[in-house]
């Protein structure tokens, strides 16, 4: 309370002192006292002649003194109150009494299957607004999540166009999150539109998700698009553009530093190996003449000085368009929307291009009949040369990690020329018949064409029966089609390759393309749909009775899935130009084909009783039923309860006094959720098709026969994983909404987890059969703050409006139960470590001495001066993979948090939004898809002959850094030790923490008077930006939000836009 | 009022039923069920098509994992390089380092493998009693070969392991913790199974080449020797002698013609299909190094007949030859009796000057087929080291340099069974029968016999089998079953080495030259009369003890 006075008190001063700089236009003194519905005085009231700067502000008494002139129109504007306006017509005192403007605690939210007062949640709910969305320059919704909400992590993998969505987590949950657009299941969000959406919701707790039953382990988001309005139609065209570049990405080595450091290392292998007494002995493989060549800037000499990292990765372009119409009337409201995202990649060749189109009516289209329709469609094509970009291995297939454009880039060496006789160079790789040739990669290896299109309707038929108020019953369906279809054409390529021919060096050809089969042009096809239908019907009443409110809803739903696809390769096409499948001649497996259904069913019931708005209490139930358990047993059908109470502290007598307190509530969770993520029919014996079963059955002359085996140990009690979520937390709001509090705690308890059990059986039950069954159990715990303050003020005559949101969650998640091997050290056990750990050695700094590496154990063959020493954890006197621990965090930060600011003022309005994470930890070697981590182009100077980053030679141990290297030995990895410091250890891992300024936004509203006699109801026009700059503690260019790859990737992107929205 | 009730119940009618009716019985697309599999004769033929499979696996002896002559005096391995098929056998034929559970599992005991086929076998009995609705006849029928395959599978696992776990068809009774049962109680399932199987399968006219009744008695005949049930032996043999199988008249198309060829031999045999490119790789590893027209070709002359073995043979009138003459350090110019042995002999191994498509084998230094020296020289590629090949089992119709082989694998064939009840009249006493058996072996052979008694009898019945059924996987089995193994040579595999005729070429002379192939003496641990239970089951299983001898 004290505060609250000392800032109206310091608001105050700052206008008067901002005001009393003007000319006073004087013609009458006014004065008056403002008081708020009950008739308390209140301070900090803006008053404001209407049209000017002219103002001023209340004291403390609610009283006010102001010069204006007669006539004129007074506006008495404050925080948690409606503005009132009132007509000065001379009169001495003019005083007013506020109306109560509760939007925040009357804000409605959406929930599971309804909607809710935000004073009435008794479970962990948190929105955000559409509007909010737009304050970034994203191209999809996940992107824009993180740090807005308290509870979601994110971590985007790329930032390739068309892939750039983030993954989403919620509160440490090892499960990915479920999505319900309109009401209905969908399983991707990448493809809306943010301009169409009204508001987002997380169901966090298990109150809250329990009505989503086996879908909500992970939480559950809730997207509502917009409808329309009354009145006449709105138009709105929102179009923006702007350029891309990485946001992060090591520096590698030029070409002189690659002649520099390649001497450097082989000249140490050598000595090292014996093979040379000593530096003076060294002949060097790059001579002085060759480095002069490098940088004469004249690659006809056959050498050059080109950063492939700057050539590849250039500046991207996106462009997004969007035109939206919001009307209605009595009986019917309209919203539809057109939007084009077009996004070049900032590597040539990776582009997205995407169109979206929805639109939704609402109707009443007789007594007590309401109607709905919502109809969405999305085409998008996505474009790449035949390779990815990068990635880890098993995202793509075969030729997505080890041999991406981002991997032939960093490994490409920098002393050759772009092209050499009419083709692009190549550089060769150790162990590796295939040329790196990022730039053939790109423009001559062919394309990869995804085109995808989709259309989906919901639609709604609700019912109020008369005569009985509250009381109504809804029918509704959604119609889900989706569609792909991919071309991808391989072509084969001719590269330059320099290599040392004797004491010289020459240039041959070489024409390859290493996805290809027969050096031939290759084509693949592939085309697929899915379908997904939902039904839903129930009923709802609501009713108050004196200070009882009640409300119930029970609901059944009923979806089907199913997918069908097929695939077609040829190969040998004569000409590039007539990519046709009958052009060619059939590759070697040419045609494939698959297909999928799912079903599932579910029973929702909800009650929620409060008394007088104090005491809140909310019960709720799905009875859901998986396809993917045995029908028979009771395996199939779960039920998941919740409950949750509420207690609103504020409306006690006691706090009658407090009126700075507008609103405490206590909150207490408990709820049920469930996960059936695990291949089907798991309960059945199934039998699988023998391929090539070439032996005949005895004496028999046909030699091929059909044979089908066994494939699996049928788990008929197998089950449902659960997570019991516990959750308390208090929602306050201060000062009428200038500060607000959202505070929880929670307890997720996961167990009977859905486990592969490989190991532990004997043999005799079956030859080490893999099962699945319920064993493993993780828990999460921790909490979620959210902190925000309002507030308003004047500056210069202008009333300024300010906002700061900081938001954080901490969780931790670790394993309760695993199935270790009974055979394992404890050290290398999975129980008790925390989710997502690494695996790796400890390292105990670098060797500096012989003696050190005389009096310690190492890893195969014996070190050098430089390498990194390994703790022999089982003291066996050797490093081997017994002495592997669990000591690395995962990259997923287990503190997050998020500040955004807000400001507004004359027409100007600034967001911006910081996120950051810690508690994490980032591994240099990246991960390799099986999720060990291993020796890569990141911790192995010049790993296969390659380039390799700056940081890793620059302060490597060397000849020449004896003293204080950071980083172990250069090589080449030619001596007999030497390719192990890259090796998974601790070494490698560095504390991810960071802050990023993830978006910013700053926009004019040009004034209306200006605009609105061109018909034009508002125009604004606005820049922004995302990943604008970061601060971590990683070496440079090192983005701590990288994902776990080491065969490069396409990193996240620093964007900036510019725009005008125009409302007609 | 009324009608607004009406409407909520149609509506809660619409969907509430769901519950009760099949929406989520599901039927997945890329799997069947057993239900599907089982429900019709053709789709449960498919299901017993791959346990087919394990017949070969386990037999599989003669194109990857080895033949187990080596670890008997028939066979040397020539190479030291590689280890499954040659490395290993040798050293454990000296007993070495390398008699652990881990080695002698993967090389010898297919624990797993076999308890594999078992459970898939189990579960296939189970699920063809839960759904098969075929008619009784077929349904018997499948269940005879279900059963048969049962019996093969525990009669592998018991002549290795002799107490073992026992599983039946009740899938309950699958457990991680199970103690092992009984040799005899293993015996008792193995004789059930296939007094099952002989009654219910049909003849081999009748079974369009699947397992057939004679194929569940020639291996009643097999089986019942390492139960020491003679009397079965002697019962199975006599019903088998009833179905129309009769010796070839030519020993070596005993093994080289397949049954639709006309084989009246061969009972369980595996044939291939040239054409369709259906082959296997046997002449790959075996055939002489000669055949080879590609220089750098590592196939060829693996395993090779040891002058042990040679010896064995007698000539083609009766008796055995004086090989002193072979066995002079120096060496002899003398040319071995080669040309008089009996015809076994010339269908089983390749000798110097043996014919052999269309040339004449020469195995000698610098030969086209060459000579290696055991050991020194790492890789022969081809070349011997004993100064023999191995002919049976070889095709010479084949081009080992344009396609694999396909001359089919016959494992049971009627002459065995006959060599069988031999035996198991010579245990019961029926000297008369033994002696009747023994000469129609010989006979085909073109070799006298005169009836004899006694120890002099048990030495013809081992020498018939020794000599008659060569190089097809039971020899070795057969030391171990009667328990001689661990003797001295020539009565079992102890303390001796193997031994091969150096041969060297000066002008039109040849010098044989004896020469050992081993660099230290062969034994046989008597604790490998059984294999040693592999640590993944006594890791996992807490009702099982490593056996006694191995502890």
């Amino acid at each position: 309370m004290k505060q609250s006075a000392i800032i109206r008190k310091f608001l105050g001063i700052l206008a008067a002192v901002l005001l009393g700089c003007l000319p006073a236009m004087a013609q009458r003194n006014v004065h008056g006292t403002v008081t708020d519905p009950s008739g308390a005085p209140l301070a900090g009231v803006t008053v404001l002649v209407s049209g000017t700067m002219n103002g001023t502000i209340t004291g403390t008494d609610g009283k006010y003194l102001l010069s204006v002139p007669v006539p004129c129109l007074l506006e008495f504007s404050c925080l948690g109150m409606k503005t009132a306006t009132r007509a000065f017509n001379g009169e001495l005192e003019l005083n007013v009494r506020m109306e109560e403007d509760a939007f925040f605690l009357e804000d409605v939210v959406v929930v599971g299957y309804g909607t809710a007062k935000k004073s009435s949640l008794t479970s962990a709910v948190s929105a955000i607004k559409g509007e909010d969305l737009l304050k970034a320059p994203a191209t999809n919704v996940s992107q824009v999540l993180a740090g807005r909400l308290p509870g979601i992590s994110s971590v985007q993998e790329s930032g390739e166009p068309g892939l750039d969505q983030a993954s989403l987590r919620i509160r440490g949950s090892v499960y990915g999150v479920s999505y319900i657009v309109d009401g209905f299941p969908v399983s991707s969000i990448n493809d809306i539109d943010p301009a169409d959406i009204e508001s987002i919701s997380v169901l966090k707790d298990g109150a809250s998700a329990a009505v989503y039953g086996l879908q909500a382990a992970g939480g559950v988001l809730i997207i509502t698009t917009r409808r329309g309005g009354t009145g006449a139609a709105k138009i709105t065209y929102n179009a923006s553009l702007g350029a891309s570049m990485n946001a992060n990405f090591p520096q590698f080595m030029n070409g002189p530093q690659f002649a520099y450091y390649y001497n450097v290392a082989q000249m140490m292998d050598r000595i090292a190996n014996g093979e040379i007494s000593g530096p003076d002995a060294y002949v060097p493989y790059f001579t002085q003449a060759d480095i002069a060549a490098m940088e004469n800037g004249d690659p006809a000499d056959g050498w050059d000085n080109i950063d492939y990292v700057k050539r590849v990765f250039g500046t991207g372009y996106t462009r997004k368009h969007n035109v939206t119409v919001q009307g209605g009337g009595e009986r019917a409201k309209y919203f539809a929307s057109f939007g084009y995202l077009g996004q070049d990649g900032n590597i040539d060749n990776f582009d997205y291009t995407r169109y979206n189109l929805r639109s939704n009516i609402d109707a009443k289209i007789a007594e007590n009949f309401y109607f709905t329709l919502g109809v969405s469609g999305v085409y998008a094509l996505r474009s790449t040369p035949a390779y990815a970009s990068g990635g880890s291995d098993s995202e793509l297939g075969y030729e997505a990690g080890w041999f991406s454009v981002a991997r032939q880039t960093i490994q490409m060496h920098p002393y050759l020329p772009e092209t050499w006789d009419g083709h692009y160079t190549g550089s060769v790789q150790n162990n590796q018949s295939f040329l790196c040739s990022p730039l053939a990669a790109i423009y001559e290896s062919g394309y990869k064409h995804a085109r995808s299109a989709s259309f989906s309707a919901n639609t709604s038929l609700r019912y109020d029966i008369p005569r009985i108020q509250g009381l109504s019953l809804k029918a509704s369906g959604s119609f889900d089609f989706g569609t792909s279809y991919d071309k991808n054409l391989s072509l084969p390529y001719t590269m330059a390759q320099r290599y040392k021919a004797g004491d010289g060096w020459a240039w041959r050809t070489r024409t390859d393309n290493p996805h290809i089969s027969d050096n031939v042009n290759n084509l693949g096809e592939g085309a697929s749909y899915s379908l997904q239908l939902v039904g839903q019907a129930g009923i709802n009443y609501a009713g108050t009775f004196g200070k009882h409110t009640v409300e119930a809803m029970a609901l059944a739903e009923l979806r089907a899935y199913s997918g069908n696809g097929l695939s077609a390769y040829a190969k040998k096409l004569p000409f590039s130009a007539l990519p046709e499948l009958s052009n060619g001649v059939p590759t070697n497996n040419p045609i494939g084909g698959w297909s999928d259904a799912a079903r599932s069913a579910g029973y929702v019931f909800r009650l929620k009783y409060d008394y007088d708005q104090k005491y809140l209490a909310e019960f709720t139930g799905r009875y859901d039923g998986s396809y993917k358990f045995a029908g028979m047993t009771k395996t199939r059908w779960g039920f998941f309860p919740s409950a949750s109470l509420g207690w609103r502290l504020s409306k006690e007598d006691i706090f009658a006094g407090y009126d700075f307190l507008t609103d405490l509530k206590l909150r207490a969770s408990v709820g049920l959720l469930g996960n059936d993520s695990v291949s089907p029919y798991m309960f059945l014996n199934t039998y699988s098709q023998a391929q090539n079963v070439v032996l005949a059955p005895p004496g028999a002359e046909k030699t091929v026969v059909p044979a089908y085996y066994t494939s699996g140990i049928a788990n008929t009690d197998l089950t449902w994983e659960k997570t019991l979520s516990w959750n308390a937390g208090f929602d306050a709001s201060l000062w009428n909404g200038a500060l607000d509090f959202e505070v929880d705690a929670f307890y997720n308890y996961t167990y009977d987890m859905l486990t592969y059990q490989s190991t532990g059986f004997p043999a005799s039950m079956g030859g080490y059969y893999p099962t699945w069954v319920n064993k493993n159990a993780i828990d999460a715990k921790g909490i979620d703050v959210q902190v925000s303050h309002r507030g308003s003020g004047s500056l210069a005559g202008k009333t300024f409006w300010y906002g700061v949101t900081a938001s954080a969650t901490r969780s931790h998640t670790r394993w309760l139960v695993y199935q270790d091997d009974p055979n394992i050290v404890d050290y290398r056990k999975v129980v008790g470590t925390t989710y997502g750990s690494i695996l790796c050695w400890q390292a105990d700094g670098l060797y500096m001495t012989e003696d050190e590496i005389d009096n310690s154990a190492w890893y195969g063959t014996r070190p050098n001066l430089g390498d990194i020493r390994y703790v022999d954890l089982n003291g066996d006197g050797k490093i081997d993979e017994d002495d592997k621990g669990y000591f690395g965090r995962s990259n997923r930060p287990q503190l997050t948090f998020g500040l955004n600011l807000n400001f507004a003022w004359n027409g100007f309005d600034l967001n911006a939004q910081f996120t950051g994470g810690a508690l994490f930890d980032v591994s240099l070697t990246g991960t390799y898809f099986n999720g060990n981590d291993d020796n890569t182009i990141w911790t192995q100077t010049f790993k296969e002959g390659g380039n390799s980053p700056l940081f890793l030679v620059e302060n490597a141990y060397s000849a020449y850094n004896t003293e204080h290297p950071t980083f172990p030995r250069i090589t080449l990895g030619n001596t007999n030790h030497g390719g192990n410091n890259g090796l998974s250890s601790t070494f490698w891992i560095r504390d991810g923490k960071y802050v990023r300024l993830k978006t910013a936004q700053l926009g004019y509203t040009i004034p209306a008077k200006l605009t609105e006699r061109f018909g034009v109801e508002s125009l604004r026009i606005f820049a922004e930006g995302q990943n604008i700059f970061t601060l971590d503690g990683l070496p440079k260019g090192i983005d701590p939000e990288s994902p776990g790859v080491n065969n490069g990737y396409y990193p996240q992107q620093r964007l900036f836009m510019g725009g005008i929205t125009l409302t007609f | 009022m009324k009608k607004n009730l009406t409407l909520t119940l149609v509506l809660a009618a619409a969907l509430f039923p769901t519950a009760c009716t099949p929406y989520l019985d599901m039927t997945p697309s890329d799997r069947v069920s057993e239900k599907t599999i089982w429900a019709e004769t053709r789709s449960a033929e498919y299901a017993i098509n791959y346990l087919y499979t394990y017949i070969w696996d386990v037999n599989a002896a003669p194109t990857s994992l080895g033949l187990t002559e080596a670890l008997t005096d028939e066979l040397k391995y020539t190479s030291y390089n590689y280890n499954a098929l040659c490395y290993l056998p040798s050293e454990m034929a000296y007993g070495g380092s390398v008699l652990t559970d881990t080695y002698v599992d993967a090389y010898l005991g297919y624990w797993g493998t076999l308890y594999t086929a078992i459970r898939r076998i189990n579960a296939d009995l189970s699920y063809l009693k839960a759904y098969g609705t075929m008619e009784e006849a077929e349904h018997a029928r499948l269940e005879g070969e279900l059963r048969f395959l049962r019996a093969y599978m525990y009669f592998e696992l018991t002549k290795r392991y002799k107490d073992v776990i026992l599983y039946r068809e009740d899938l309950g009774e699958i457990t991680k913790d199970k103690a092992v049962s009984r040799e005899a109680e293993a015996w008792a399932l193995v004789a059930e199974d296939l007094r099952f199987a002989a009654d219910a399968l049909p003849e081999a006219s009748a079974a369009r080449g699947r397992i057939d009744r004679g194929m569940a008695l020639a291996l009643t005949t097999r089986a019942m020797l390492y139960a020491e049930r003679y009397g079965d032996v002697i019962a199975a043999a006599d019903r088998l002698a009833a179905l129309g199988y009769a010796l070839e008249d030519n020993y070596a198309d005993a093994f080289t013609k397949t049954l639709a060829q006309g084989n009246r031999e061969a009972i369980l045999q595996y044939s291939f299909d040239l054409a369709n490119g259906i082959t296997h790789s046997f002449n790959f590893y075996y055939t002489p190094g000669g055949d080879y027209t590609v220089n750098s070709a590592t196939g060829g002359g693996y395993g090779v007949p040891t002058q042990e073995m040679v010896e064995s043979y007698e000539l083609a009138t009766g008796g055995f030859p004086d090989w002193s003459p072979w066995h002079a350090e120096d060496g002899t110019t003398a040319t071995p009796p080669y040309a008089l042995l009996e015809p076994r002999f010339h269908a089983t191994i390749l000798y110097n000057g043996a014919p052999w498509k269309g040339r004449r084998i020469e195995p000698y230094v610098g030969g086209t087929d060459g000579w290696a020296e055991w050991r020194t020289e790492k890789e022969p590629k081809g070349r011997t080291v004993t100064g023999y090949y191995l002919r049976k089992l070889v095709d010479e119709n084949y081009d080992v340099n344009t396609s694999g082989s396909s001359q089919p694998f016959t494992f049971l064939r009627y002459a065995e069974v006959l060599l069988n009840k031999a035996e198991a009249c010579y245990r019961e006493n029926d000297e008369t029968g033994a002696n009747a058996l023994v000469r129609q072996i010989r006979a085909r052979a073109g070799l006298p016999y005169t009836d004899c008694s006694g120890t002099a009898l048990w030495e013809a019945i081992r020498q018939e089998r020794k000599v008659e059924l060569a190089y097809e996987g039971l020899r070795y089995w057969d030391l171990r079953r009667w328990k001689t193994a661990a003797n001295a040579w020539p009565d079992g595999l102890a303390g001796y080495q193997q031994h091969g005729l150096k041969i060297t070429r000066s002008g039109d002379t040849f010098t044989y030259q004896y020469v050992s192939v081993d660099d230290r003496d062969r034994t046989f641990p008597e604790k490998m009369y059984r294999f040693p239970m592999p640590a993944g089951e006594l890791n996992s299983n807490n009702l099982v003890d490593q056996y006694p001898e191995w502890k």
